[in-house]
């Protein structure tokens, strides 16, 4: 198993697009880590670095201390798995999962034991005599997920595998990649551009913007911690609400909403005046749920749209000019175009510079 | 009813519409399809010399192709040109087709040039050739006896004469070729070859092993387009060497030609169209048969 480094690495196209800019950033040993970022930010190209499929503009890349940069793909002893699948069109699902073993010159019964193990832990054991095109969709992609098991690669490469799937088949191979990393216990990188598939399944995630990392953390950190707007906007569904304003007097005060500042804030906030206030929308209470929160503002404002979730109710408010959302319980009565109050977790409170964008 | 009368009308016009469409078509085809065919079907059991009268003979022609060895010997000569013609042609159009499907510098030049002499008109392109292939003046035979090697008497020798015809054959349809295995070579996914490349594969071996099975399809249709193209080997013959020497040349297609339009046989010329066509047919099935592979199911 593997330890990836990347160290300064860029890729610029040669019609000038920066699709990885000063990449620094180290995958652990055994580590099931998610690089999320929306489409064309960068993060598919990052992974075909390490796979040798593009080449360096410049920076370095190291698996197991190794550089890697002038090594050929395949003895990189890397597997990547496509969003098309990319089956061999024309072999069995068998002939799929030996080709590389085959190439590689290993024994006839090793690579029937190899492919039979694959075919167990996929369970496409009863497909090993078909052909891609009879298969599913679901079925393609556990196919090449176990032409990369069968190569016991350092390191496994997803490039948005699940991106092709239909929802519901898409959250049970989420769970199934998930135990792979478990049982096979190898250096995973998974590219995404979904954050739930982010937030459940890594171990680490790398936001990824522009060719360049935001923020590397663990799940719930890169939740209640988001290190600049990109990142709070990115990660969380419906997103975080963003009120621009400035500080006064240890008070927020937008266009339409001012918030008093908990103590955590003070001290910090003498240097910059300018800022962009965030609260992610369950964090907005109603105020006839009775919350109990030690430190609270309460906001007045209409309600424009309710969506009913059966579970919770989104709730998309208006005060003056400026737009928010809560989640609320089912339970609240409420219709359109009445005023409601609601409730700030002031504890809750992210802070950001408005010029640079990062977290105070 | 009454309400549905203006509907019927309108789709009446439509039908209208569409027939007039496809009439140039349908008139082109009766005239140079269906009644050739029909009335070359009808020949096939008549002696006919254009002027005088159809002489019903049953199956005479047959017996009299059975037994007519200039008959074979064209078949044979076909034959001669096909095998050298066919690989040669799938080779090369599929090499050159690789280098130009590559992100090589004046694609675009190449890919038109190569493709020039498929428009060019055969006779001139025969013409051409029969310079190029001359023994006492052809450029290739000045360049050898330059170079100090002897002449090589390409369309006067009863061997070198059909081979010679094959490849320029093959130099004046490569170009078609080469857009057909383009256009397959182009709807190979690029990740198969990254795929292929993680998995280990050299180059030589994403050809062998992903290229050349996958566009399995278009090899199967180039090779039916050429074996049928081949054996209407004509102009080539025809201008070239007249069949000669000694026969050599003779294609059937070219043996069907002479005996229609220099000897009026006609019941005879349509009798060996029908039976090549059969054996065209018959070649094409065996090909599938060996050539296309179930790659897509």
């Amino acid at each position: 198993m593997a330890h990836v480094l990347l160290k300064n690495v860029y890729k610029i196209f040669d019609n000038q697009v920066v699709a990885a800019k000063d990449v620094t950033l180290e995958v652990k040993d055994r580590e099931f880590m998610v690089w999320v970022g929306p489409s064309g930010c960068g993060k598919s190209t990052i992974l075909r670095l390490i796979a040798g499929l593009e080449s360096l503009s410049r920076g370095e890349i190291y698996i197991d201390n190794v550089l890697i940069n002038h090594i050929p793909p395949k003895d990189r002893d890397i597997a990547m798995v496509f969003q098309n699948y990319a089956l061999y069109p024309h072999m069995t699902v068998y002939q799929n999962l030996a080709f590389a073993l085959k190439l590689r010159k290993r024994s006839k019964t090793e690579i029937d034991r190899r492919v039979r193990e694959a075919a167990d832990i996929l369970g496409i054991g009863d497909l090993l005599h078909r052909k891609p095109k009879a298969l599913s969709g679901g079925e393609r992609q556990r196919v090449a997920v176990g032409r990369a098991i069968v190569r016991q690669p350092k390191v496994f490469l997803f490039d948005e595998p699940l991106s092709n799937l239909d929802a519901k088949l898409r959250v049970q191979m989420r769970a199934e990649i998930s135990k792979l990393h478990s049982r096979l216990e190898a250096t995973m990188i998974y590219v995404t551009h979904d954050q739930v598939e982010a937030m459940t399944m890594g171990e680490r995630i790398a936001v990824i913007q522009d060719g360049i990392v935001q923020q590397i953390e663990i799940p719930l950190n890169l939740y209640n911690s988001p290190a600049n707007l990109f990142v709070a906007g990115f990660i969380g569904s419906p997103p975080m609400n963003v009120f621009q304003g400035s500080i006064e007097n240890n008070t927020f005060v937008g266009k339409d909403i001012r918030v008093s500042m908990p103590q955590t804030f003070q001290g910090k906030l003498e240097r910059t005046t300018e800022v962009v206030l965030g609260i992610r929308p369950e964090d907005i209470h109603d105020i006839s749920a009775e919350p109990r929160l030690s430190e609270r503002s309460i906001v007045r404002a209409t309600a424009e749209v309710i969506e009913l979730m059966g579970n919770e109710i989104f709730l998309y408010l208006r005060k003056g000019d400026t737009p928010f959302m809560t989640r609320v319980s089912p339970q609240t009565q409420i219709s359109m175009g009445e005023t409601i109050d609601v409730i700030f977790d002031l504890s809750k409170l992210h802070l950001f510079d408005r010029e640079t964008g990062n977290r105070i | 009813m009454e309400q549905r009368t203006p509907i019927q009308t309108e789709k009446e016009k439509g039908d209208r519409a569409g027939y007039l469409f496809v009439l140039p078509y349908i008139i082109f085809f009766l005239v140079f399809t269906a009644y050739p065919l029909i009335f070359s079907f009808i020949l096939v059991f008549h002696r006919w010399n254009i002027v005088g009268p159809m002489q019903w003979i049953g199956l005479g022609n047959f017996a009299t192709l059975l037994h007519d060895p200039l008959f074979w010997k064209s078949l044979w000569n076909t034959a001669r040109f096909l095998i050298i013609h066919i690989p040669l042609q799938i080779a090369v159009a599929l090499v050159l087709a690789e280098i130009l499907n590559q992100h090589i510098r004046f694609r675009g030049f190449f890919r038109a040039a190569f493709f020039l002499p498929v428009v060019i008109s055969g006779v001139v392109v025969t013409i051409l050739w029969q310079q190029l292939y001359s023994t006492d003046t052809g450029l290739i035979n000045l360049s050898l006896s330059k170079l100090g090697l002897s002449r090589v008497p390409w369309l006067t020798s009863t061997t070198l004469a059909m081979p010679s015809i094959a490849i320029m054959a093959t130099w004046k349809n490569v170009g078609f070729y080469v857009v057909l295995f383009l256009a397959g070579l182009q709807s190979v996914p690029r990740n198969l070859y990254e795929v292929a490349e993680l998995d280990g594969a050299s180059k030589i071996q994403q050809f062998l092993k992903i290229t050349i099975p996958v566009i399995n399809p278009v090899v199967v249709l180039v090779v039916i387009l050429s074996t049928i193209n081949g054996f209407s080997l004509f102009i080539e013959p025809y201008v070239m060497t007249s069949g000669g020497p000694l026969n050599s040349t003779l294609s059937t297609f070219l043996y069907i030609y002479k005996e229609a339009f220099s000897f009026y046989k006609m019941g005879y010329a349509a009798s060996m169209g029908f039976v090549l066509a059969a054996v065209i047919l018959s070649v094409v099935l065996v090909q599938r048969k060996i050539v296309e592979t179930d790659t897509y199911t």
